[in-house]
């Protein structure tokens, strides 16, 4: 329900990470997002049919806080050229790398 | 009653509004709105007078540069309610007693400039804030007190001098030399052996960097030569002063600062970062001398301000670069450039995070484009021109912050204006500050591309290409030792095979030649290292996979501890040039206990990376050790709490498991505690047996203490003290008996003692 998504945002420790460039590797990803705290894990969008990038990923932190300030100091910001986006998700789930493709 | 429930708070919520917006941008003067202000308050007072005074309390006290203008409107209330204007006085003694108390330093600070202030719109006494003030100052007299207690008093009390110096002087003439007299005797006295510690630019050429007391007394003491005329605060009363003067001030209740607290942060002693003089400012604009009171004021509010908005860059940036100045022509930016990159690279460590500080700076270009980006062009260059005399610790900072900066402006920069770097010595810090800053680029982008952008002169900085050693040549199965079931484990992995028998395979692996049966075998390791991991090594979601996947081989390769650095040096040798894998990997290794961290510690000491010792790349992996280990302990700590809490609230028939609980999460906070102890002994014992050695094989001749390597790896040290010092300061006694102790050279002690003192 809307209820629950909304609880899991506020409890979530993972980033929603947009417009990355399909080059950007998940290696410049951690660096950067590491620059806020400890990055737990990252995952990579993939186009559901090619299985290569496609311009978004997910960072997983362990602590909400510094998620937080990765999205106060690092979205909006440039990572290969291009401003990056980021936002709260609900959390990762197998699957859910798999953009449109 | 619920029509009376409501009104008020529409009603306080307009007065609030009112009193904070007061001294924004108007039509008529500032003077004139004060009178209105209260005006409008004083028909209020007799219904709200609580709310008021709230009101009026908080926004004196988090306004720093509004400070003089709620004084003032205090004071002109006080003229029409002596009662109110008490009550505001005690409210103000109040808060800072229990800003005192809470161990609030910082904005104690402020509550004590206001408290000053009102000396000026005649709501304090002259006598009454005189003894106050004393009373404060007798805290420099205390025996057995770490001075960074006596510190603060003496800096509360002199910061308040631009608000009280010019009436005290005409009123207490006599009182205020006094007190000047009594904190000058302070600072004569006090001691600095941490000063050369803290201070980013450890060269006086050709600014001086000064101790924070010792630059705030000059300032006051020019100010005083200047009979107290300052530049810079709103004087709202000066004009208002015959309707003031009809008032009666109050006394101040007399605080006695509480005692001691162990457990109380004393603001750390700092050292001011000076950068610009006013010749590096454009024309027609006066940057306020080093030595004024101005330039202390407009810094302090300028801190105060980030502290403030630093979680929305956006509206930090345009707070800054609209500072307002009672001066016209103050070239604000490059205070501004001054104050941010001196906290980015403050010591012991910044005040926020370094993200923070590269973000900002993005938005600083934004608001102010036209002028920011060349103000920080010119600070990065004199920064450039003054390196050899960086803090190392700041020095990292500094390159890590400008790789940042240039990936947002797609790596873009006259590296040709450091040609000169070419011309030293690789391990002269020009060009360790160049080489760091590609590295960190590299990390930002890729390799193809920082190869792209950096001028063919400049390749020479650019790191090899990361590559994957393979040990095993399994073409050529005849070459090496171990090749066989190199070969086999490769299969049996890519076939996806049990890890059992993986592991089996690997115990098949022959021992080399002229290792004894006691000894571990290097060759198993190197054979998971170069196959299994190197199977996985295209990313850290690869890698990471292994680690959990294989965790089983690597706890029964790895029991002991020379298992474990040969497994790092496997690791290092493998991951060719990819630093920062290295770096993740140790730390995902170390969260996942499978290598200790005095086993990291003795691998980076070891004679295999003695040739590393000056690279930044390793003292990273100490940090990132440290940090883990650290964050293991504050985990364990918050179980072991959570337990306790859950086993007071627990029923009779869980007690015992609870209890049970309790137990074994202490013993686990022990073990993370003993291995956190341990950790820092063997640090800097080795660090200590390196820098004998190197006295040593140096011998007499020349003074090896002026070699790179000696200020790099003493610098590093100092890093490493600095950063953790909160971590480390509970084992100073312990460090001090057993490893900083009188016998060692005196070089390598006074570099510990330096950091000791910061604390003292």
């Amino acid at each position: 329900s809307m209820k629950e998504q909304e609880d899991k945002l506020r409890a979530s420790t993972t980033l929603y990470v947009g417009n990355l460039s399909f080059f950007t590797t998940e290696d410049q990803i951690h660096h950067l997002f590491s620059k806020s705290g400890d990055v737990k894990r990252c995952i990579i969008g993939l186009d559901r049919f090619t299985k290569t990038p496609c311009g978004f990923c997910f960072v997983e932190y362990y602590r909400r806080a510094d998620a937080e300030d990765a999205l106060r100091y690092v979205n909006g910001t440039r990572l290969d050229e291009r401003v990056i986006r980021c936002d709260w998700d609900a959390g990762f789930i197998e699957g859910r790398q798999y953009g449109r493709g | 009653e619920s029509e009376q429930e409501s009104g008020p708070s529409d009603i306080e919520k307009r007065l609030d509004s009112l009193i904070t917006r007061l001294g924004e941008r108007s039509n008529a003067s500032l003077e004139t709105n004060i009178r209105n202000l209260a005006k409008v308050l004083s028909g209020d007072i007799a219904n709200f007078k609580d709310a008021i005074l709230n009101i009026l309390l908080k926004c004196s006290t988090t306004m720093p540069e509004k400070i003089s203008i709620y004084t003032c409107l205090a004071g002109v209330l006080n003229t029409e309610n002596y009662t109110f204007g008490g009550e505001f006085v005690d409210g103000l003694a109040r808060r800072f007693r229990d800003l005192l108390s809470a161990g609030a330093y910082r904005q104690a600070e402020l509550v004590l400039r206001v408290i000053a202030d009102c000396v000026n719109s005649n709501l304090v006494s002259a006598s009454s804030l005189l003894m106050f003030m004393e009373v404060l100052l007798e805290v420099t007299y205390e025996k057995n007190v770490p001075q960074v207690r006596s510190d603060w008093y003496a800096f509360a009390v002199l910061s308040c001098m631009p608000w009280m110096g010019e009436r005290m002087n005409f009123s207490k003439p006599d009182g205020l030399r006094k007190l000047l007299e009594e904190v000058l005797s302070y600072i004569t006295r006090r001691k600095k052996v941490h000063v050369a510690a803290l201070r980013v630019i450890k060269s006086d050429d050709p600014l001086p960097q000064e101790d924070y007391l010792d630059s705030l007394w000059t300032q006051v003491e020019d100010l005083k030569n200047r009979q107290w005329r300052e530049k810079h605060i709103l004087r709202p009363y000066t004009s208002l002063d015959s309707s003031l003067s009809k008032g009666q001030a109050h006394n101040l209740p007399q605080i006695i600062p509480p005692s001691y607290e162990e457990d109380h942060q004393y603001p750390l002693p700092r050292v001011v970062f000076r950068l610009f003089d006013y010749t590096d400012c454009p024309e027609g604009t006066v940057l306020p001398p080093m030595n004024s009171i101005e330039r202390f004021l407009i810094e302090d509010d300028l801190t105060r301000l980030i502290d403030q908005h630093h979680e929305d860059r956006k509206q930090c940036a345009v707070v800054l670069l609209n500072y307002p100045t009672a001066q016209p022509n103050i070239p604000i930016d490059y205070i501004v450039t001054e104050v941010v990159l001196g906290q980015l690279m403050q010591l012991p460590k910044s005040p926020h995070k370094e993200v923070m500080y590269g973000s900002m700076i993005l938005e600083l270009c934004k608001v102010r484009q036209d002028v920011m980006l060349q103000t920080l062009a010119l600070a990065v260059s004199l920064l450039y021109e003054r390196i050899e005399h960086l803090n190392i610790s700041s020095l990292h900072r500094l390159a890590s912050w400008f790789a940042y900066h240039l990936s947002n402006y797609e790596f873009r920069w006259t590296w040709e204006d450091w040609s000169d770097c070419l011309q030293v010595d690789k391990d002269h810090p020009k060009a360790r500050f160049v080489t760091e800053i590609i590295q960190n680029c590299v990390r930002l982008s890729y390799y193809g591309r920082i190869a792209e952008i950096v001028p063919q002169r400049f390749k020479v900085f650019l790191p090899d290409e990361p590559f994957l050693r393979q040990k095993f040549d399994v073409e050529n199965p005849e070459t090496i030792e171990g090749v066989k079931q190199a070969l086999e484990v490769h299969e049996a992995a890519r076939d996806k095979k049990e890890v059992t028998r993986i592991l089996e395979i690997i115990k098949e692996v022959p021992r080399p030649e002229g290792t004894s049966e006691t000894d571990f075998n290097p060759l198993q390791i190197e054979v998971f290292v170069h196959v299994i991991l190197g199977m996985y090594a295209k990313t850290f979601t690869h890698l990471f996979t292994a680690l959990n996947k294989y965790a089983p081989v690597m706890r029964d390769l790895l029991t002991g501890e020379q298992e474990q650095i040969f497994f790092l040096q496997s690791l290092y040798d493998c991951f060719v040039n990819r630093e920062y894998t290295i770096i993740v990997l140790i730390d995902r290794l170390l969260r996942m206990q499978l290598v200790d961290a005095t086993s990291v510690v003795n691998w980076i000491f070891s004679p295999e990376m003695s040739m590393y010792f000056s690279d930044h790349h390793v003292w990273e992996i100490l940090q990132q050790t440290i940090h883990r280990v650290s964050t293991l302990v504050q985990k364990s700590q918050s179980e072991l709490n959570e337990a306790r809490a859950r086993s007071k609230e627990a029923a009779d028939a869980e007690v015992v498991r609870e209890e049970d609980a309790v137990e074994a999460l202490e013993e686990a906070l022990d073990r993370s505690l003993s291995q956190q102890k341990s950790m820092f002994l063997v640090i800097f014992q080795r660090f200590v047996m390196a820098f004998t050695d190197y006295l040593e094989q140096q011998g007499v001749k020349g003074k090896p203490t002026d070699s790179s390597w000696w200020k790099t790896a003493i610098g590093h040290m100092q890093y490493i003290l600095m950063t953790n010092y909160e971590l480390i300061r509970p084992y100073n006694s312990t460090l001090e008996k057993l490893v900083f102790t009188k016998e060692i050279d005196r070089a390598i002690l006074h570099a510990y003692n330096e950091y000791a003192a910061m604390l003292s």
